[in-house]
């Protein structure tokens, strides 16, 4: 419910204010009750185990071995089957999860890094600044992301290893959040403490660092969870066309583009990547819808 | 005496007097309870009235004290997570616990109701005249023509000049002031028996507020509706109700006609509410009676009577027994009031027949200070004595002596123009909006000026520009004689030491993010005279505002508003007694 | 309204120049058009990539080659977009980047704009029912469909959709979904009936699959969107004139709620773009999606070039519509 809807819940509001609790108290409190929001985080924490110690304790990786039989359904040996090339499915499942949570996860750290600072530049010092930084965020926001970016990896010579792959989705999904962010400043810049800041003397780079980013870093935070989603979806979308992580590199993406014409006849190879795919990309949109109620309880509902 | 207190099961007795003929609505304990993360918040408590055809009731408190609460619940318009019990009777028919199908032929027809912010109270998309023909066409079967010519009416009746015109435009197009004539119109449409104005002219200026207040009048003229007017302004109910209901932690506190209350009130609240007035009839050096403390949390209300924690004569009873809404009979015995005698003066106060003839000042003053020139007194009566030292920030005009000497500020000719964009391809400038025209003025040692004006009279943008956080089109701001207006923004960030402000807004003004001694101690450490000091510096203005030392590590909206304006004066502190 | 056009219009010009320039500036860093001829074995004569590079313009400068691509000026008149021409391509000599874009444009566009449509409506329905009914099971339920649609792959859904047509067409023996192609020349040999249905088998299914992710993510803001209307002060006035609920959800409510979708669904274009290039490639269509993977593969940077402009300038235009449509729907943004 938001606080703004009705008398009452402002009523309701205003006391809930005036129990003493840090404001830190409150977002971790609000977030551990978001049930979703933790399971998930949960649910992913497991799977980031299956992917980065998972490979120490299984017999298989993700190269082709002469020992793998080709083409056999799930057995006792290959709890995931594998593949006609002699691939143990479940060794490629761990190495895919794994590039896709590293490259995703990188592509959201630099992501959000520079589109903060892009967005809150663009938004503190506004005019002529903001409309030619903005129109360079529109340039990005106009292209497909996912095309431009199979674009460029599918032209660069030799294949692509993940952090190329990383950099590339960065360079261009940036954009997004310095658009969020350079909302939000627009209005904090309004609001009377940044003015008090200034008329206490503050220079404009304290007051990007001490108050504009701290009071988006809610939206940010969201913002970065959201991307990271985005980022798993792009990587497996350029995999999927051939043009993302190279082989003998294995990605998820690729997984379900390889297996893409076996969906009936060999489902082991179909279903395992895209069912774990959707369950990283579910856990982070829940993790992030969690994270903007525990932030930010006016935008969205808080939930009973 | 307060032995002969009436009780509970007393009641039962005057609910069967009360004569229904011309009563439109009656209320009777009506209480509201939300659902909360911190569990059942009780907003309202056993409210009861009765209003009678053509009367003003005017409901007086704090925000939070469940005021409007009350009404919403009557319109049934509270959000569902809101449980209401009680009864409320318009014209006899129970509105409490109505389908919204039901529901909605008695709104707007019998009972209609205006809101505070008249900026967000019309639908953006729609023209004015169709959203007031609407409200016609919702409850009378005419044409779409015959509802128009009736909106046409209505805004000339609300006073709206070219109402033609005015018609075919769209809410964005019309004044704050007129789109509250046009909420009060819509009120109007149906002609019905009660109106609720939940804080009309709150969010207006005053010389508007007295535009709204006409047309409210206007229209009890016209439709003979009963009006409940609840503000929080005593200034807006004194001429515009008969009675008065003053509200306080979801209950009726004190009621009774709007006289009696004023000049006799029977509860400590609303004596101290009548010493928070400031009265121009006053001596200036006589100060304002503060009440002291913040209202109480609803999930954490005191066992007794809720004003007990803030009351200077509260006694142990007070802290243990919630008082009952009684009248004082002859004798002086706490009795329960008729319900339907509108000239009842009842109090929720075990102690009412003792307040007798106080002013504001002798109860409210007795406990903070022995007098006005005492350095010392308590810790709280301390901090607010020297807050409100004419040294410090208190006005002392030129009369008082204290305006001597040179002047510290002076201002030629400040002018400053907003441009006026072209609607044009290429948007260029075809003029210019002035908005501060040629203002000069000097400021001494020790002195205050004030600048009074409406909203959009170029006040705040005069103060910004002294400050130089805007710059001016011309004219010249000079500070100990340093013209200010020549100066880089990096060459007058030394100088901003001197020179503070302290903002309007204390929910805006304070980086909500940030603890409130980081926030006081903001202005040392930009000009790097914090090192190592600024903690007990900190400690030492928040002392001096009244607040508690030791809260510096929480953050503001922890605080009421009055706390963080006070945290903000800290800010803006800049003592030349220390430096 | 006219002014607003205008400067609507001009306002997005610098961008797509921007854009063709950022395009091709990275396409033409990223890759070599020739690459696949250099490493030959055994390797061909220098003459021959000579020949191929004067053919491609690989032997001028970027900052020349970027001035012919635009105007065309001193090329050999097969390049120029101002003349109409995309360039010559690395897929054959007599490859025309122009012809094969038109000719696969229909095919992509009855794709897009179908599921736009049916995004939209979902969405809106969707996005109106889950905000009337907060925190209800119903709404619980499309909360965790929006979330699961925008979790799920496109090429992966598509996949499963795909098998779920073939696993239908077995069920009752018949051939209603067609799972494979896109049925352009089917529909040359049908007329009246025969047309639609041959459209709805063709077109159900990668319709369904395209739509998803932009009905999730609009009925999410739908959602967002009704709430915040419903609870503002003019609905309550609304409900307070008395005014049944239904109308003042149908006329107050939805009314002002619907305009912000437009920016929504203007952005979104994007989005979609991306979408039809995976759901063609599951479905084997022959559209511009088709059309782009073998310019990628081909390392012809001039088709790259040529379609990245197509739907950069679609995008655009799609924004453009939108703050013409949010300047009708919103009187408060009306230019005279």
């Amino acid at each position: 419910m938001s606080e703004n809807s009705a008398p009452g819940t402002a009523v309701a509001a205003e006391v809930v204010g005036g129990v003493q609790r840090t404001q830190l108290q409150m977002i971790i409190r609000r977030f551990l009750r978001h049930r979703p929001a933790m399971i998930s985080l949960g649910v992913l924490v497991l799977i980031a185990l299956f992917a980065f110690v998972g490979p120490y304790f299984w017999t298989w990786d993700h190269f082709v071995h002469r020992e793998i039989p080709p083409s056999v359904p799930p057995s006792a040996d290959h709890p995931l089957g594998t593949t006609t090339a002699g691939h143990d499915v479940l060794g490629q499942l761990m190495r895919g999860a794994q590039q896709t949570l590293k490259v995703a996860f990188t592509v959201s750290l630099l992501g959000t890094a520079v589109g903060s600072l892009w967005g809150a530049t663009a938004g503190y010092y506004g005019g002529r600044v903001d409309a030619l930084m903005m129109r360079i965020v529109d340039v990005f926001m106009i292209v497909p992301l996912l095309v431009m970016v199979a674009a460029i990896a599918g032209s660069v010579r030799g294949g692509t290893t993940w952090w190329a792959v990383a950099l590339i989705i960065a360079a261009f999904s940036w954009a997004q959040i310095a658009r969020v962010v350079r909302g939000v400043v627009l209005s904090l810049r309004e609001q009377e403490f940044v003015e008090a800041a200034r008329a206490a003397g503050a220079s404009p780079g304290w007051i990007i660092v001490r108050h504009l980013l701290p009071n988006a870093a809610g939206p940010i935070i969201v913002a970065a969870t959201l991307l990271v989603a985005v980022a798993i979806l792009l990587e497996a979308g350029m995999s999927f066309l051939s043009f993302g992580i190279q082989l003998p590199d294995i990605s998820l993406g690729q997984m379900i583009g390889d297996a893409r014409t076996a969906a009936s006849t060999r489902p082991w190879l179909f279903y395992p990547p895209g069912v774990l795919l959707v369950i990283v990309c579910l856990t982070i949109n829940f993790i992030g819808d969690g994270l903007r109620d525990a932030l930010d309880p006016r935008q969205t509902m808080e939930r009973r | 005496m307060t032995a002969t207190d009436a009780t509970n099961s007393d009641k039962e007795t005057r609910e069967a007097t009360v004569e229904r003929d011309d009563v439109v609505l009656e209320v009777n304990d009506l209480s509201v309870t939300f659902q909360s993360d911190d569990g059942p918040l009780q907003a309202v408590r056993e409210v009861s009235y009765v209003l009678r055809a053509g009367e003003a009731l005017g409901i007086v408190g704090e925000s939070g004290s469940g005021k409007s609460v009350t009404s919403m619940a009557i319109m049934g318009l509270l959000p569902r997570n809101a449980r209401v019990t009680g009864s409320a009777r318009v014209l006899g028919q129970e509105v409490v616990g109505l389908t919204d199908a039901q529901i909605s032929k008695v709104r707007g027809e019998r009972i209609a109701m205006i809101f505070q912010d008249p900026l967000t109270s019309l639908n953006p998309v729609y023209t004015v005249g169709y959203q007031i023909a609407e409200a016609v066409l919702a409850h009378r079967n005419v044409g779409r023509a015959k509802a128009m010519d009736r909106a046409l009416e209505l805004l000339e009746l609300v006073g709206i000049p070219h109402p033609e015109q005015r018609l075919k435009q769209y809410p964005h197009e019309l004044s704050g002031g007129m789109r509250q004539r046009v909420v009060i119109a819509i009120a109007m449409a149906n002609d019905p028996d009660v109106i609720i104005a939940d804080e009309p002219t709150t969010a207006l200026d005053v010389t508007v507020q007295a535009q709204v207040l006409e047309a409210l009048n206007a229209a009890r003229r016209e439709t003979g509706a009963a009006l409940v007017l609840i503000t929080h302004d005593l200034g807006v109910v004194a001429g515009n109700v008969d009675r008065v209901a003053v509200m306080y932690g979801g209950r009726i506190v004190e009621s009774g006609p709007v006289e009696e209350v004023f000049y006799r009130p029977r509860m400590p609240y609303a004596l101290g509410l009548l010493g928070s007035l400031p009265r121009l009839d006053a001596d200036r050096r006589e100060r304002l009676t503060p009440i002291m403390g913040t209202p109480p949390s609803l999930n954490a209300m005191p066992p007794g009577c809720s004003f007990a924690p803030r009351c200077p004569m509260a006694r142990t009873r007070c802290h243990e027994e919630e008082p009952l809404l009684l009248k004082l009979d002859e004798r002086g015995d706490r009795v329960w009031a008729d319900v339907g005698d509108p000239e009842a003066h009842s109090a929720a106060c075990h102690f009412s027949a003792e307040l007798g003839e106080s002013t504001p000042a002798d109860l409210f003053r007795a406990e903070s200070v022995a007098g006005p020139d005492t350095e010392v007194g308590t810790e709280r009566g301390s901090a607010r004595e020297e807050a409100t030292d004419p040294p410090a920030v208190d006005g002392t005009g030129a009369d008082s002596g204290a305006g001597g000497g040179e002047p510290i500020l002076t201002v030629t000719d400040l002018v400053k123009n907003f441009p006026i964009r072209s609607k044009g391809l290429l948007r260029r400038k075809i003029g210019e909006v002035q908005a501060v025209s040629g203002i000069s003025l000097d400021l001494r040692e020790k002195e205050t000026l004030a600048l009074v004006g409406e909203s959009g009279c170029g006040k705040s943008t005069t103060a910004r520009l002294l400050l130089q956080l805007i710059r001016r089109t011309s004219g010249e701001v000079h500070y100990r004689g340093q013209p200010l207006h020549a100066l880089t923004p990096r060459q007058m960030r030394p100088l901003r030491r001197d020179l503070q402000i302290v903002f309007q807004d204390p929910f805006a003004s304070l980086d909500p993010r940030m603890t409130v001694a980081d926030i006081i101690a903001e202005p040392l450490r930009v000009h790097r005279e914090g090192n190592g000091k600024s903690r007990r510096r900190v400690a030492e203005l928040l002392e001096l505002v009244g607040l508690n030392p030791e809260h510096g590590s929480r953050y503001p909206h922890e605080f009421s508003g009055g706390q963080r304006q006070r945290i903000g004066v800290a800010r803006a502190w800049r003592s030349t007694r220390g430096c | 309204m006219l002014v607003y056009t205008v400067r609507r219009v001009l306002g997005a010009i610098p961008v797509l120049l921007l854009a063709s320039v950022l395009t091709f500036v990275l396409i033409d860093v990223s890759g070599d058009p020739l690459a696949n001829l250099r490493v030959m074995q055994p390797p061909p004569d220098p003459e021959v990539i000579q020949l191929q590079e004067e053919r491609l313009y690989l032997d001028r400068s970027m900052p020349e080659r970027y001035w012919l691509w635009i105007t065309g000026i001193g090329g050999n008149g097969d390049i120029g977009l101002l003349q109409g021409e995309f360039g010559p391509s690395t897929q054959s000599a007599t490859y025309d980047i122009g012809a094969n874009i038109a000719e696969r444009l229909g095919v992509t566009l009855r794709l897009v704009g179908a599921a736009t449509v049916f995004a939209i409506g979902l969405a809106v329905l969707t996005g109106v029912v889950s905000a009337m009914r907060q925190y209800s099971k119903l709404d619980y339920t499309l909360t965790f469909v929006g979330f699961l649609a925008l979790a799920m792959p496109t090429f992966w859904f598509a996949g499963i959709v795909q098998q779920a047509g073939v696993g239908f067409n077995e069920l009752l023996g018949t051939q209603f979904f067609a799972t494979v192609g896109d049925g352009t020349y089917q529909a040359q040999s049908e007329s009246g009936f025969g047309l639609v249905t041959n459209a709805l088998a063709y077109m159900t299914l990668p319709t369904i699959v395209l739509m998803l992710t932009s009905f999730a993510s609009w009925s999410r803001y739908q959602r967002t969107s009704m709430l915040e209307v419903l609870n503002s002060d003019y609905v309550r006035l609304a409900r307070a004139k008395g005014l049944p609920n239904r109308v003042v959800v149908r006329r107050h409510a939805l009314r002002t709620a619907l305009i912000p979708l437009t920016t929504v669904v203007a952005v979104g274009m994007a989005a979609i773009i991306d979408g039809t290039v995976l759901t063609e490639r599951v479905f084997q269509w022959r559209g511009l999606g088709e059309f782009f993977i073998q310019a990628v593969a081909a390392n012809d940077s001039f088709a790259l070039m040529a379609w990245l402009m197509l739907s950069g300038t679609t995008v655009i235009l799609a924004n453009l519509i939108a703050d013409l449509l949010y300047g009708v729907l919103d009187p408060r943004i009306r230019y005279e």
